[in-house]
Protein backbone atom coordinates (compact mmCIF):
# COMPACT_ATOMS: atom_id res chain seq x y z
CA UNK A 1 0.00 0.00 0.00
CA UNK A 2 1.47 3.55 -1.14
CA UNK A 3 0.17 6.77 0.07
CA UNK A 4 1.67 10.32 -1.89
CA UNK A 5 3.56 13.20 -0.84
CA UNK A 6 3.07 16.97 -2.83
CA UNK A 7 6.20 17.24 -4.39
CA UNK A 8 6.41 21.09 -4.08
CA UNK A 9 5.38 21.29 -0.43
CA UNK A 10 5.49 17.68 0.86
CA UNK A 11 2.03 16.98 2.54
CA UNK A 12 1.27 13.30 3.04
CA UNK A 13 -1.98 12.28 1.31
CA UNK A 14 -3.65 9.96 2.43
CA UNK A 15 -6.73 10.70 0.82
CA UNK A 16 -8.45 10.58 -2.58
CA UNK A 17 -8.06 13.78 -4.46
CA UNK A 18 -6.23 15.11 -7.83
CA UNK A 19 -5.12 18.22 -6.30
CA UNK A 20 -2.46 18.73 -3.19
CA UNK A 21 -5.21 20.44 -0.70
CA UNK A 22 -2.47 22.70 0.71
CA UNK A 23 -0.88 24.39 -2.02
CA UNK A 24 -3.11 23.37 -4.73
CA UNK A 25 0.08 21.14 -6.51
CA UNK A 26 -0.84 18.43 -8.48
CA UNK A 27 2.00 16.94 -8.61
CA UNK A 28 2.81 14.28 -6.28
CA UNK A 29 5.35 11.46 -5.53
CA UNK A 30 4.74 7.84 -4.01
CA UNK A 31 5.61 7.00 -0.73
CA UNK A 32 5.34 3.67 1.02
CA UNK A 33 2.72 3.86 3.72
CA UNK A 34 4.28 3.07 7.24
CA UNK A 35 3.04 -0.84 7.48
CA UNK A 36 2.67 -0.45 11.53
CA UNK A 37 0.35 2.28 13.33
CA UNK A 38 -1.52 2.68 16.47
CA UNK A 39 -5.25 1.64 16.54
CA UNK A 40 -7.21 4.59 17.55
CA UNK A 41 -10.71 3.00 17.29
CA UNK A 42 -12.76 0.83 16.37
CA UNK A 43 -16.02 -0.78 15.75
CA UNK A 44 -18.14 -3.83 14.75
CA UNK A 45 -19.94 -3.61 12.03
CA UNK A 46 -23.13 -5.53 11.89
CA UNK A 47 -24.85 -4.21 9.28
CA UNK A 48 -22.75 -3.80 5.87
CA UNK A 49 -23.75 -0.93 3.68
CA UNK A 50 -25.57 -2.16 0.70
CA UNK A 51 -23.35 -3.48 -2.05
CA UNK A 52 -20.43 -3.68 0.08
CA UNK A 53 -18.49 -6.66 -0.93
CA UNK A 54 -17.56 -8.21 2.40
CA UNK A 55 -20.77 -9.91 4.80
CA UNK A 56 -20.94 -8.22 8.22
CA UNK A 57 -20.05 -8.58 10.73
CA UNK A 58 -16.28 -7.01 10.22
CA UNK A 59 -14.28 -5.05 12.43
CA UNK A 60 -13.82 -1.00 10.99
CA UNK A 61 -10.80 0.60 12.64
CA UNK A 62 -8.96 3.87 12.37
CA UNK A 63 -5.49 3.79 12.77
CA UNK A 64 -2.62 6.48 13.14
CA UNK A 65 0.24 4.74 10.69
CA UNK A 66 2.27 8.57 11.58
CA UNK A 67 1.44 11.57 14.11
CA UNK A 68 -1.81 13.10 12.13
CA UNK A 69 -1.58 10.56 9.13
CA UNK A 70 -4.65 8.53 9.70
CA UNK A 71 -6.49 6.11 7.62
CA UNK A 72 -9.63 3.62 8.09
CA UNK A 73 -9.36 0.04 7.02
CA UNK A 74 -10.73 -2.83 8.26
CA UNK A 75 -9.35 -5.76 10.80
CA UNK A 76 -7.96 -9.34 9.68
CA UNK A 77 -10.61 -11.36 10.36
CA UNK A 78 -8.22 -13.89 12.79
CA UNK A 79 -7.03 -10.84 15.00
CA UNK A 80 -7.89 -11.45 18.29
CA UNK A 81 -10.05 -9.00 20.15
CA UNK A 82 -8.77 -5.61 19.77
CA UNK A 83 -8.02 -3.87 23.17
CA UNK A 84 -6.98 -0.22 23.77
CA UNK A 85 -3.87 1.10 23.02
CA UNK A 86 -2.88 -1.85 20.66
CA UNK A 87 -0.12 -1.37 17.85
CA UNK A 88 -1.75 -2.61 14.65
CA UNK A 89 0.53 -3.89 11.30
CA UNK A 90 -1.24 -3.76 7.79
CA UNK A 91 -1.32 -7.61 6.57
CA UNK A 92 -2.80 -7.11 3.16
CA UNK A 93 -4.60 -4.33 0.93
CA UNK A 94 -8.47 -5.60 -0.32
CA UNK A 95 -9.57 -3.32 -2.85
CA UNK A 96 -8.49 -0.07 -1.88
CA UNK A 97 -8.79 -1.09 2.06
CA UNK A 98 -6.47 -1.52 3.99
CA UNK A 99 -6.46 -4.65 6.55
CA UNK A 100 -4.56 -4.95 9.83
CA UNK A 101 -3.69 -7.19 12.81
CA UNK A 102 -2.95 -6.70 16.16
CA UNK A 103 0.58 -7.23 17.11
CA UNK A 104 1.11 -6.28 20.27
CA UNK A 105 -0.96 -4.94 23.32
CA UNK B 1 -26.58 42.91 9.61
CA UNK B 2 -30.25 44.08 10.26
CA UNK B 3 -31.77 42.38 13.10
CA UNK B 4 -33.98 38.76 12.06
CA UNK B 5 -37.13 37.77 13.62
CA UNK B 6 -39.09 34.60 13.69
CA UNK B 7 -42.75 35.66 13.05
CA UNK B 8 -44.40 31.94 12.35
CA UNK B 9 -43.21 28.07 12.42
CA UNK B 10 -45.14 25.03 11.33
CA UNK B 11 -44.14 21.37 11.65
CA UNK B 12 -46.28 18.30 10.36
CA UNK B 13 -45.59 15.40 13.45
CA UNK B 14 -42.37 13.25 12.61
CA UNK B 15 -43.24 10.03 12.09
CA UNK B 16 -44.84 7.42 8.96
CA UNK B 17 -47.23 9.15 6.92
CA UNK B 18 -47.72 6.31 3.98
CA UNK B 19 -49.45 7.75 1.05
CA UNK B 20 -48.51 11.24 1.75
CA UNK B 21 -46.30 12.98 -1.06
CA UNK B 22 -43.21 14.81 0.22
CA UNK B 23 -44.74 18.39 -1.30
CA UNK B 24 -47.33 17.52 0.76
CA UNK B 25 -45.63 17.32 3.75
CA UNK B 26 -43.74 20.55 2.47
CA UNK B 27 -46.30 22.73 1.94
CA UNK B 28 -48.32 21.59 4.99
CA UNK B 29 -45.73 22.90 7.08
CA UNK B 30 -45.12 26.27 5.15
CA UNK B 31 -48.49 27.02 5.16
CA UNK B 32 -49.15 27.00 8.93
CA UNK B 33 -45.41 28.86 9.49
CA UNK B 34 -47.17 31.62 6.91
CA UNK B 35 -50.06 32.07 8.24
CA UNK B 36 -49.11 31.90 12.10
CA UNK B 37 -46.89 34.87 10.96
CA UNK B 38 -49.93 36.84 9.55
CA UNK B 39 -47.65 38.47 6.63
CA UNK B 40 -49.06 38.90 3.40
CA UNK B 41 -47.74 36.03 1.25
CA UNK B 42 -46.46 39.17 -1.46
CA UNK B 43 -44.06 39.79 1.24
CA UNK B 44 -42.10 36.93 1.63
CA UNK B 45 -39.10 37.41 -1.05
CA UNK B 46 -37.11 34.12 -0.81
CA UNK B 47 -37.72 30.85 -0.29
CA UNK B 48 -34.88 28.03 1.57
CA UNK B 49 -35.74 24.45 1.00
CA UNK B 50 -33.60 22.28 3.28
CA UNK B 51 -33.60 18.35 2.27
CA UNK B 52 -31.21 15.96 1.71
CA UNK B 53 -32.28 13.04 -0.21
CA UNK B 54 -35.66 13.47 -2.55
CA UNK B 55 -34.02 12.43 -5.95
CA UNK B 56 -32.83 8.89 -4.75
CA UNK B 57 -36.08 8.40 -2.74
CA UNK B 58 -38.73 10.29 -4.31
CA UNK B 59 -37.31 10.91 -7.54
CA UNK B 60 -38.15 14.58 -6.84
CA UNK B 61 -35.64 17.58 -7.46
CA UNK B 62 -36.14 21.50 -7.38
CA UNK B 63 -38.93 20.51 -4.55
CA UNK B 64 -38.18 24.90 -3.57
CA UNK B 65 -40.17 25.74 -6.64
CA UNK B 66 -42.39 22.93 -6.04
CA UNK B 67 -43.46 23.86 -2.85
CA UNK B 68 -43.52 28.09 -3.35
CA UNK B 69 -45.70 27.01 -6.69
CA UNK B 70 -48.40 25.48 -4.50
CA UNK B 71 -48.43 27.58 -1.95
CA UNK B 72 -48.98 30.82 -4.31
CA UNK B 73 -45.63 32.48 -3.69
CA UNK B 74 -44.58 35.08 -6.00
CA UNK B 75 -41.90 34.93 -8.66
CA UNK B 76 -39.03 35.08 -6.02
CA UNK B 77 -35.70 33.02 -5.91
CA UNK B 78 -36.41 29.22 -4.67
CA UNK B 79 -33.43 27.00 -3.88
CA UNK B 80 -33.00 24.11 -2.32
CA UNK B 81 -30.03 23.34 -0.09
CA UNK B 82 -28.41 20.04 0.71
CA UNK B 83 -25.88 19.75 3.62
CA UNK B 84 -26.99 15.97 4.60
CA UNK B 85 -28.79 16.32 8.32
CA UNK B 86 -27.53 19.74 8.39
CA UNK B 87 -29.73 20.80 5.33
CA UNK B 88 -32.57 22.25 7.39
CA UNK B 89 -30.26 24.30 9.58
CA UNK B 90 -28.46 25.48 6.43
CA UNK B 91 -32.14 26.42 5.06
CA UNK B 92 -32.94 28.65 8.10
CA UNK B 93 -29.44 30.30 7.76
CA UNK B 94 -29.82 31.54 4.15
CA UNK B 95 -33.33 32.64 5.03
CA UNK B 96 -31.56 34.81 7.78
CA UNK B 97 -29.32 35.74 6.08
CA UNK B 98 -31.30 36.92 3.02
CA UNK B 99 -33.76 39.42 5.64
CA UNK B 100 -30.29 40.45 7.46
CA UNK B 101 -28.50 41.56 4.51
CA UNK B 102 -31.20 43.92 3.12
CA UNK B 103 -32.14 41.99 0.48
CA UNK B 104 -35.96 40.89 1.52
CA UNK B 105 -38.16 41.95 3.97
CA UNK B 106 -39.79 37.88 4.66
CA UNK B 107 -38.00 34.56 3.89
CA UNK B 108 -38.97 31.32 4.64
CA UNK B 109 -37.51 28.69 4.79
CA UNK B 110 -38.83 25.24 4.96
CA UNK B 111 -37.06 20.97 5.91
CA UNK B 112 -38.70 18.41 4.28
CA UNK B 113 -37.72 14.21 4.20
CA UNK B 114 -39.96 10.82 3.38
CA UNK B 115 -38.22 8.29 4.07
CA UNK B 116 -40.36 5.45 5.66
CA UNK B 117 -41.92 4.61 2.09
CA UNK B 118 -38.58 2.94 1.52
CA UNK B 119 -36.77 -0.23 2.09
CA UNK B 120 -34.17 0.11 5.06
CA UNK B 121 -31.58 -1.16 2.12
CA UNK B 122 -32.79 2.13 0.16
CA UNK B 123 -32.61 4.33 2.63
CA UNK B 124 -29.07 3.13 3.80
CA UNK B 125 -27.91 3.32 0.81
CA UNK B 126 -29.19 7.18 0.06
CA UNK B 127 -27.66 7.86 3.43
CA UNK B 128 -24.80 6.88 2.80
CA UNK B 129 -24.41 9.12 0.14
CA UNK B 130 -23.60 12.06 3.11
CA UNK B 131 -20.12 10.18 3.27
CA UNK B 132 -16.86 10.61 1.69
CA UNK B 133 -17.07 7.78 0.02
CA UNK B 134 -13.84 7.60 -2.23
CA UNK B 135 -12.08 7.88 1.37
CA UNK B 136 -14.00 6.47 3.62
CA UNK B 137 -16.11 3.78 1.40
CA UNK B 138 -13.39 1.46 1.36
CA UNK B 139 -13.45 -0.03 4.84
CA UNK B 140 -17.65 -0.69 5.18
CA UNK B 141 -18.11 2.38 7.43
CA UNK B 142 -21.47 2.91 7.88
CA UNK B 143 -22.88 5.88 9.64
CA UNK B 144 -23.49 4.39 13.12
CA UNK B 145 -20.16 2.51 12.84
CA UNK B 146 -18.65 6.20 12.69
CA UNK B 147 -20.54 6.71 16.56
CA UNK B 148 -18.97 3.43 17.43
CA UNK B 149 -15.99 4.25 16.86
CA UNK B 150 -16.27 7.89 18.91
CA UNK B 151 -18.05 5.58 21.38
CA UNK B 152 -15.02 3.29 22.13
CA UNK B 153 -12.69 6.38 22.26
CA UNK B 154 -14.87 8.39 24.71
CA UNK B 155 -14.97 5.11 26.92
CA UNK B 156 -11.32 5.05 26.99
CA UNK B 157 -10.63 8.59 27.77
CA UNK B 158 -13.28 9.52 30.09
CA UNK B 159 -14.64 6.09 31.51
CA UNK B 160 -18.06 7.21 29.94
CA UNK B 161 -20.01 3.94 30.72
CA UNK B 162 -23.06 1.99 29.26
CA UNK B 163 -25.23 3.25 31.91
CA UNK B 164 -24.25 6.95 31.22
CA UNK B 165 -25.32 7.00 27.80
CA UNK B 166 -28.50 4.76 28.47
CA UNK B 167 -29.54 7.76 30.48
CA UNK B 168 -29.49 9.79 27.60
CA UNK B 169 -31.80 7.32 25.72
CA UNK B 170 -34.31 7.15 28.38
CA UNK B 171 -34.20 10.71 28.99
CA UNK B 172 -34.77 11.87 25.27
CA UNK B 173 -37.52 8.83 24.82
CA UNK B 174 -38.94 10.33 27.75
CA UNK B 175 -39.11 13.50 26.58
CA UNK B 176 -40.84 12.56 23.50
CA UNK B 177 -43.69 10.98 25.67
CA UNK B 178 -45.01 15.10 26.27
CA UNK B 179 -43.85 16.06 22.69
CA UNK B 180 -47.27 15.42 20.11
CA UNK B 181 -44.84 15.72 17.54
CA UNK B 182 -42.79 13.13 18.37
CA UNK B 183 -42.46 9.74 16.11
CA UNK B 184 -40.95 7.30 19.43
CA UNK B 185 -41.51 8.36 22.74
CA UNK B 186 -41.31 5.61 25.47
CA UNK B 187 -40.15 5.08 28.98
CA UNK B 188 -37.70 2.54 28.51
CA UNK B 189 -35.85 0.49 31.47
CA UNK B 190 -31.75 0.28 31.41
CA UNK B 191 -32.21 -3.34 30.51
CA UNK B 192 -34.80 -2.21 27.77
CA UNK B 193 -32.02 -0.59 26.29
CA UNK B 194 -29.12 -2.62 26.73
CA UNK B 195 -31.19 -6.11 25.59
CA UNK B 196 -32.07 -4.13 22.64
CA UNK B 197 -30.70 -5.39 18.91
CA UNK B 198 -26.70 -4.76 18.33
CA UNK B 199 -26.11 -2.61 15.31
CA UNK B 200 -22.03 -1.65 15.35
CA UNK B 201 -20.67 -2.73 18.75
CA UNK B 202 -21.48 -0.55 21.17
CA UNK B 203 -24.20 1.06 19.77
CA UNK B 204 -27.40 -1.14 19.89
CA UNK B 205 -31.38 -0.10 18.34
CA UNK B 206 -32.02 1.81 20.69
CA UNK B 207 -29.13 3.94 20.27
CA UNK B 208 -30.08 5.23 16.67
CA UNK B 209 -32.63 8.03 15.70
CA UNK B 210 -35.43 6.32 14.01
CA UNK B 211 -36.09 6.60 9.76
CA UNK B 212 -38.62 9.15 9.96
CA UNK B 213 -41.49 11.00 7.39
CA UNK B 214 -42.00 15.22 8.23
CA UNK B 215 -41.74 19.17 7.45
CA UNK B 216 -40.94 21.46 9.51
CA UNK B 217 -41.21 25.73 8.47
CA UNK B 218 -40.52 29.18 9.80
CA UNK B 219 -41.21 32.53 8.46
CA UNK B 220 -38.26 35.37 9.44
CA UNK B 221 -38.76 39.20 8.93
CA UNK B 222 -36.60 42.24 9.54
CA UNK B 223 -37.06 44.28 12.34
CA UNK B 224 -39.29 46.84 10.49
CA UNK B 225 -41.85 43.86 9.37
CA UNK B 226 -41.70 43.08 13.18
CA UNK B 227 -42.71 46.33 14.41
CA UNK B 228 -45.37 46.17 11.94
CA UNK B 229 -46.89 42.98 13.01
CA UNK B 230 -46.70 42.89 16.22
CA UNK B 231 -49.44 44.09 17.99
CA UNK B 232 -51.68 42.29 16.17
CA UNK B 233 -49.44 38.69 16.33
CA UNK B 234 -50.64 36.56 18.77
CA UNK B 235 -47.94 35.19 20.12
CA UNK B 236 -44.12 36.89 21.32
CA UNK B 237 -41.49 37.54 18.45
CA UNK B 238 -38.34 35.59 18.49
CA UNK B 239 -35.50 37.29 17.44
CA UNK B 240 -32.70 35.24 15.79
CA UNK B 241 -29.14 36.60 18.00
CA UNK B 242 -27.08 34.15 15.73
CA UNK B 243 -26.87 31.74 13.22
CA UNK B 244 -23.53 30.10 12.34
CA UNK B 245 -22.23 27.79 9.37
CA UNK B 246 -19.03 25.93 9.57
CA UNK B 247 -17.34 23.00 7.68
CA UNK B 248 -15.29 19.97 9.07
CA UNK B 249 -13.37 16.99 7.65
CA UNK B 250 -15.95 15.11 5.27
CA UNK B 251 -13.19 11.90 6.14
CA UNK B 252 -12.67 10.20 9.15
CA UNK B 253 -9.03 10.63 9.18
CA UNK B 254 -9.46 13.81 8.80
CA UNK B 255 -10.95 14.34 12.20
CA UNK B 256 -8.09 15.56 14.57
CA UNK B 257 -9.55 13.79 17.40
CA UNK B 258 -12.30 11.08 16.82
CA UNK B 259 -14.79 12.97 19.94
CA UNK B 260 -14.86 16.49 19.11
CA UNK B 261 -16.41 17.84 16.12
CA UNK B 262 -14.63 20.49 14.82
CA UNK B 263 -17.28 22.26 12.82
CA UNK B 264 -19.29 22.94 15.78
CA UNK B 265 -16.33 23.61 17.77
CA UNK B 266 -15.60 26.37 15.32
CA UNK B 267 -19.83 26.97 14.58
CA UNK B 268 -20.45 27.30 18.44
CA UNK B 269 -17.63 30.31 18.62
CA UNK B 270 -18.91 32.15 16.05
CA UNK B 271 -22.60 31.90 17.15
CA UNK B 272 -21.68 33.29 20.68
CA UNK B 273 -19.44 36.09 19.19
CA UNK B 274 -22.01 37.05 17.07
CA UNK B 275 -24.97 36.43 19.74
CA UNK B 276 -22.90 38.58 22.48
CA UNK B 277 -23.48 35.54 25.30
CA UNK B 278 -21.93 32.36 26.12
CA UNK B 279 -22.52 29.09 27.37
CA UNK B 280 -23.66 30.09 30.75
CA UNK B 281 -26.23 32.41 28.84
CA UNK B 282 -27.69 29.02 27.23
CA UNK B 283 -31.07 28.01 28.89
CA UNK B 284 -32.11 25.03 26.53
CA UNK B 285 -30.38 23.51 23.42
CA UNK B 286 -31.84 21.15 20.47
CA UNK B 287 -29.07 19.42 19.37
CA UNK B 288 -28.17 16.92 16.94
CA UNK B 289 -28.46 13.38 18.64
CA UNK B 290 -28.53 11.25 15.62
CA UNK B 291 -26.84 8.28 18.37
CA UNK B 292 -27.11 8.52 21.98
CA UNK B 293 -23.16 8.83 22.24
CA UNK B 294 -23.66 11.93 20.25
CA UNK B 295 -25.49 13.93 22.53
CA UNK B 296 -22.71 13.31 24.94
CA UNK B 297 -20.10 14.66 21.96
CA UNK B 298 -22.34 17.27 21.40
CA UNK B 299 -22.81 18.69 24.59
CA UNK B 300 -19.57 18.82 25.19
CA UNK B 301 -18.39 19.99 22.06
CA UNK B 302 -21.24 23.42 21.96
CA UNK B 303 -19.25 24.40 26.03
CA UNK B 304 -22.01 23.10 27.63
CA UNK B 305 -20.93 20.99 29.57
CA UNK B 306 -17.44 20.28 30.89
CA UNK B 307 -15.12 18.40 28.38
CA UNK B 308 -15.60 14.60 29.14
CA UNK B 309 -18.27 15.18 31.73
CA UNK B 310 -21.57 14.70 29.07
CA UNK B 311 -22.12 11.34 30.31
CA UNK B 312 -21.94 12.06 34.10
CA UNK B 313 -24.05 14.93 33.47
CA UNK B 314 -26.62 12.73 31.61
CA UNK B 315 -26.72 10.32 34.57
CA UNK B 316 -27.06 12.76 36.87
CA UNK B 317 -30.13 14.22 35.45
CA UNK B 318 -28.50 17.55 34.67
CA UNK B 319 -29.65 17.65 31.33
CA UNK B 320 -33.19 16.91 32.04
CA UNK B 321 -35.82 19.70 31.26
CA UNK B 322 -35.46 20.77 34.67
CA UNK B 323 -31.85 20.14 34.58
CA UNK B 324 -28.19 22.97 34.45
CA UNK B 325 -29.24 22.86 30.24
CA UNK B 326 -32.03 21.45 29.59
CA UNK B 327 -30.90 19.35 26.34
CA UNK B 328 -33.66 17.80 23.91
CA UNK B 329 -36.70 18.78 25.63
CA UNK B 330 -38.52 17.59 22.43
CA UNK B 331 -36.98 14.34 22.29
CA UNK B 332 -34.04 14.96 19.73
CA UNK B 333 -33.61 13.31 17.43
CA UNK B 334 -33.70 9.98 19.13
CA UNK B 335 -37.40 10.49 19.95
CA UNK B 336 -39.10 13.08 18.11
CA UNK B 337 -37.38 11.55 14.36
CA UNK B 338 -34.96 12.45 12.03
CA UNK B 339 -36.88 13.28 8.92
CA UNK B 340 -33.21 14.67 7.81
CA UNK B 341 -34.12 17.73 5.79
CA UNK B 342 -36.69 18.57 8.05
CA UNK B 343 -34.64 18.64 11.31
CA UNK B 344 -32.36 21.25 11.63
CA UNK B 345 -36.20 23.56 10.90
CA UNK B 346 -37.84 21.35 13.53
CA UNK B 347 -35.34 22.52 16.26
CA UNK B 348 -35.93 26.06 15.03
CA UNK B 349 -39.23 25.27 16.02
CA UNK B 350 -38.74 23.40 18.95
CA UNK B 351 -37.02 26.33 20.61
CA UNK B 352 -39.16 28.95 19.39
CA UNK B 353 -42.49 27.68 21.33
CA UNK B 354 -40.26 27.32 24.59
CA UNK B 355 -39.55 30.82 24.32
CA UNK B 356 -42.77 31.80 24.00
CA UNK B 357 -43.21 29.61 26.85
CA UNK B 358 -46.39 27.61 24.96
CA UNK B 359 -43.66 24.08 24.81
CA UNK B 360 -45.92 20.86 26.05
CA UNK B 361 -42.51 20.03 27.57
CA UNK B 362 -41.91 23.39 29.05
CA UNK B 363 -38.44 24.50 30.01
CA UNK B 364 -38.91 27.12 33.25
CA UNK B 365 -38.00 30.47 32.46
CA UNK B 366 -36.36 29.70 28.91
CA UNK B 367 -35.10 33.02 27.84
CA UNK B 368 -32.05 32.23 25.39
CA UNK B 369 -32.18 28.75 23.12
CA UNK B 370 -29.67 26.70 20.84
CA UNK B 371 -29.80 24.81 18.12
CA UNK B 372 -27.18 22.47 16.53
CA UNK B 373 -27.30 20.73 13.48
CA UNK B 374 -24.46 18.41 12.05
CA UNK B 375 -24.37 16.76 8.38
CA UNK B 376 -22.85 13.73 7.58
CA UNK B 377 -18.97 12.92 9.42
CA UNK B 378 -19.13 16.34 11.06
CA UNK B 379 -18.63 17.79 7.50
CA UNK B 380 -21.17 20.77 8.29
CA UNK B 381 -22.60 22.22 11.14
CA UNK B 382 -24.82 24.80 11.76
CA UNK B 383 -25.79 26.86 15.65
CA UNK B 384 -28.12 29.20 15.80
CA UNK B 385 -28.77 30.89 19.38
CA UNK B 386 -32.72 32.73 19.89
CA UNK B 387 -34.07 35.08 22.49
CA UNK B 388 -37.12 35.74 23.85
CA UNK B 389 -38.22 39.63 22.97
CA UNK B 390 -39.17 41.04 26.11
Amino acid sequence: MSTRRCIRCHTALTIASVVCPSCLSRDFEIVEAPSHGRLLSWTTIRRAPAGYPVSAPYDVVVVELAPGVRVTGRLSGDSPRPMTNVQVRRVAVEGDCAIFAVVAG
Amino acid sequence: MRDVYIAGIGSTAFGKYAGESIESLAVGAAVDALLESTIDREQIGALYLGNFISGPLNGKEVLAGIVADRIGLPNIPCTKVEGACASGGIAFRHACLAVATGQVEAAIAVGVETMTHASTKQTTAALNCAMDNENDGPSGLTFPGLFGLAWRLHEQRYGTSRQQVTSVVRKNKRNGLRNPLAQMGAELSEDEVAASAPICDPIQLYDCCPISDGAAAVVVVSKSLADRIAQHLPHPLIEVLATAQTRGSPHIGGHADLISFSATVAAVQRAYEQAGVTARDIDLVELHDCFSIAEIIDSEDLGLVPRGQGGFWALEGRTAVDGDIAINASGGLLAKGHPVGATGIGQIFEVTRQLRNSHPNQVRDARIGMTHNLGGTGVACTVSILRAVQ
